[in-house]
């Protein structure tokens, strides 16, 4: 039995061969324990040139901003804003009676009056507000 | 696990624990390459890192091939120029680069292994080692290495095989 050279061994390796010549290399090597030990060997050094191991140091790139990380904050900023005022809306709401600064102002008004020259004037628990 | 590309777009979003997987994933293989490409570590580590900052403008749509053969693309590019200013610097001051290119690597090589390993491919003139780099640390095949080289895809491969036979044979003579 012709064995395999070691220039094609490595070519095989390296996937460099194809076809015809592929195929009768590999065929060889399924019948052949010889070429087959020698292949394995091969294969272990040239696997060693893709080994290498560096001592690397531990570093942290920083993320650059980008448009679209900008566009993002202002997108949360906004839904922050948005449910902060619907917060806001919902605890007045909620405190039936009292009166509540919340953006925009509101108040609760309690028997509101409306008084001769316009004004409507109402009361609360803790103060007499008058509201226009 | 999330893809490289979901990475990005997070990253690209503002997104730091995308970011910091990204660079996880990907720094060791390209700082691997940066070096060996460039045999300086400071530049390598400036070439990995402008390599991120890059690699933000791409999208999966636009992108032939894997993202790591892109980001194999960029970091040699960006390393090779750092080489070719280096050699023309040394030219300049009259100072023969070849074989003082692995000193500066000395301090980021901790193992005997790692020492062999670098002089054989030093051994090889430039020509043979980046198909050699490209191959085993670019997750580049051979194809795309023609492409990124400029060079038929028939002297890709016996480039390959004769870098490898030469590395192979010195490794041996080493140990």
């Amino acid at each position: 039995m012709k064995h395999l050279n070691e220039d094609t061994l490595l070519k095989l390796a390296l996937d460099l061969l194809e076809g015809e010549e592929k195929a009768q290399a590999l065929s060889h090597l399924a019948e052949c324990g010889e070429c087959r030990e020698a292949f394995a060997k091969l294969k272990q050094d040239t696997d060693k040139l893709g080994d290498f191991e560096p001592e690397l140091p531990e570093v942290r790139y920083p993320l650059p901003r980008t448009r679209s990380a900008g566009k993002l904050w202002l997108l949360r900023a906004a839904a922050l804003l948005l449910i902060g005022f619907a917060g806001g809306v919902g605890v007045s709401n909620y405190f039936q009676g009292d009166c509540v600064n919340v953006l925009p102002y509101s108040a609760q008004m309690r028997n509101p009056v409306m008084a001769e020259d316009g004004l409507v004037i109402c009361e609360s628990e803790a103060l007499e507000v008058t509201i226009r | 696990m999330r893809s490289d590309w979901m990475l990005i777009r997070r990253a690209r979003d503002g997104d730091e624990s995308a970011w910091r997987e990204l660079i996880s994933r990907h720094r060791p293989r390209l700082m691997k390459l940066a070096l060996l490409v460039s045999g300086d570590p400071p530049a390598a580590e400036d070439a990995v890192q402008e390599t991120f900052v890059r690699l933000l403008d791409y999208g999966e749509e636009q992108t032939k091939g894997s993202f790591a053969a892109l980001a194999g693309t960029i970091v040699y590019r960006l390393a090779l120029k750092e080489r070719l200013r280096a050699n023309k610097q040394a030219a300049l001051e009259g100072f023969d680069q070849a074989g003082d290119t692995v000193s500066p690597l000395e301090a980021v090589l901790n193992r005997e292994q790692d020492r062999q390993l670098v002089k054989a491919l030093f051994a090889l003139d430039e020509s043979h080692r980046d198909i050699l780099i490209l191959r085993f640390y670019g997750e580049h095949d051979y194809s795309e290495i023609a492409e990124l080289t400029g060079l038929p895809l028939g002297t890709v491969k016996s480039r390959i095989f004769y870098a490898v036979k030469k590395c192979r044979e010195k490794m041996k003579r080493e140990t």
